[in-house]
């Protein structure tokens, strides 16, 4: 098996002293599709922090590709939640997608063809290309995480980390999104999305990560997504109603 | 008779009877267009009060550099400035960063701690017999007609420095603006950025202040950026629209100023400042007010059913 391309090394991580995620750890191989779940307060957005490298573990380590992370930057694509920015900000959707390329171009170097090229492909692939010229306020919720993942696409790399992508999106983008995630995949990168719909787990993830403080399980995820492990990460405030195949339901 | 009086004053300041008009309308110009850009960082970033903070910071370096040296020497006076109001925009964000201070608290602590440190030393100075002729005063809400040509230069050197220096800087500085997290995590170094922001914003400050005076220094960084906001969607036309009004805004206080003996550069150029930002609040494009009742307006009209067709 080659490397794998994010390894997680007993990570703790704390706010205040307090840790919201306790000696992590798991690796994920490469040219897959994961999912980061588990409860509100699990730790799973303070975990892709330490992934992409904002938040520097109290103890232990993220390799990427076998490599310390802060060496591997370069491959890794972050896409925020969307309700980390102000969307309220004078940008058009076409100027975000083209932050992308800063990797490429660096301070001043020219938005050549090979730019501009990933930008108009990017904007295609999430169907953006008419909104462009819009003020990012001016978008749908949908529209705006679709930007989002542009920005994304244009910036390229092998591992993309998306922190919940799905949350206040129609269903129509979600799909698009899916599908998009998919096609990442397949194409041999790494996607780890942080995700909250245990109802749809089964059908986007191969793998799974779940999280409550401590790490419950890691694994493909018709081996790790059972009652017991489900249990274990929600506690007792779940409910599993398993329908017919692989259709599962939490209820508060 | 009254109004005579006030023609011949314009006619003197547009055929720059005096070379020190001239400079004066030149600082105040400058130090618009310095401010509109720094403060358009500033302002969305959510730091508009940083700017307060480090202007009324500035105050104790003036005067502790004139209490120091003895002499009202401009460069000895701004260095002051500069290493007064770094330490204060320092503080602010150092505190901020720390959990039991909010940044509102901590630019509410600095502001008024420095303040009143200056004004101590300001009234210390006034009971010195160099110091009532110092005219500190003037560094409160600014003097523009008291900048002499070599100050003037300067002013253009630093101003054009900072300038290109934010021009080189654009690409990150607006990446970490809009969104820090992804900034991050493609390997910026956004700490190192901000120190850069905060010091040229201490820059910006400490160049203006001759012109608009501590007080007020943080109007000028906040009024034509917010102005500009309403003008347009894209961050460059903002930057490009709040520093054309912030030099047009120092054009006009300082002819203001000239107009009306006694009235301070500072409080004319913000009044300017002020009346675009009304002007941009009703009709621009983005938000206007009266620009979104006309689309309202428009929007139900053209949905409204039963129209003879």
């Amino acid at each position: 098996m080659s490397e794998a391309a994010v390894t997680v090394d007993g990570v703790t991580l704390s706010y205040d002293g307090e840790p919201v995620v306790d000696d992590v750890t798991f690796s994920l191989p490469a040219a897959t599709l994961v999912g980061v779940v588990g409860p509100n307060g699990a730790g799973k957005s303070t975990l892709i922090k330490a992934m992409v490298g904002t938040k520097k573990p109290d103890r232990g380590q993220v390799l990427l590709f076998g490599r310390p992370a802060d060496n591997e930057r370069g491959a890794l694509t972050y896409v925020p939640q969307r309700g980390a920015v102000d969307w309220d900000f004078p940008i058009t959707a076409g100027e975000v997608v083209r932050q992308g390329r800063f990797q490429s171009t660096g301070l001043l170097g020219r938005f050549g063809a090979d730019d501009r090229k990933a930008v108009q492909k990017a904007m295609e692939s999430v169907e953006i290309t008419d909104l462009r010229h819009r003020q990012i306020g001016a978008l749908s919720g949908g529209q705006q995480q679709r930007v989002f993942l542009a920005r994304a696409l244009a910036q390229g790399g092998e591992l993309f980390i998306l922190d919940e992508p799905f949350a206040g999106v129609d269903a129509a983008t979600e799909s698009a999104i899916v599908d998009v995630l998919r096609a990442l995949r397949d194409s041999g990168k790494t996607v780890v999305v942080v995700h909250h719909d245990l109802m749809t787990v089964t059908d986007y993830f191969d793998r799974l990560v779940l999280l409550n403080r401590n790490l419950i399980a890691c694994g493909p995820t018709n081996e790790v997504f059972n009652e017991d492990s489900l249990r274990d990460t929600y506690g007792g405030r779940v409910a599993i109603v398993t329908k017919s195949g692989d259709d599962a339901r939490a209820e508060k | 008779m009254l109004a005579n009086l006030y023609i011949e004053r314009a006619r003197e300041f547009f055929y720059f009877q005096y070379d020190f008009v001239a400079y004066a309308l030149g600082a105040s110009v400058l130090v618009g267009i310095v401010c509109g850009l720094v403060g358009t960082f500033l302002v969305l970033r959510g730091f508009s009060l940083i700017g307060d903070a480090t202007g009324h910071a500035t105050l104790p370096g003036v005067a502790g550099a004139f209490v120091i040296t003895g002499v009202q020497h401009p460069v000895a006076l701004l260095a002051g400035a500069l290493v007064s109001g770094g330490l204060g925009a320092l503080t602010v964000g150092v505190f901020s960063r720390g959990p039991r201070v909010r940044p509102d608290a901590a630019i509410g602590i600095v502001l008024s701690v420095f303040f009143g440190v200056g004004i101590v030393l300001l009234a210390y100075i006034q009971g010195l017999e160099t110091g009532r002729q110092a005219g500190l005063e003037q560094f409160l809400f600014g003097n523009a007609a008291a900048i002499t040509p070599g100050q003037f230069w300067g002013l253009v050197v630093v101003g054009a420095i900072l300038c290109a220096a934010i021009a080189v800087f654009y690409r990150p500085l607006a990446l970490m603006t809009f969104d820090e997290a992804y900034a991050k995590a493609m390997g910026i170094n956004t700490m190192a950025l901000e120190i850069g922001l905060l010091a040229a914003l201490s820059v910006a400050v400490v160049i203006s202040i001759q012109a608009v005076g501590v007080i007020l220094v943080a109007a000028m960084l906040i009024i034509p950026p917010s102005t500009g906001r309403f003008l347009s969607g894209r961050l460059s036309m903002v930057i490009l629209w709040s520093m054309v009004l912030g030099g047009l805004s120092g054009a006009l206080g300082a002819f203001i100023s000239y107009l009306f003996a006694g009235v301070a550069t500072g409080p004319a150029m913000v009044l300017a400042a002020t009346g675009f930002f009304v002007v941009a609040l009703l009709f621009g494009p983005q938000g206007g007010v009266v620009t979104q009742s006309i689309r309202r307006r428009r929007r139900q009209a053209s949905v409204a059913p039963g129209g003879a067709s």
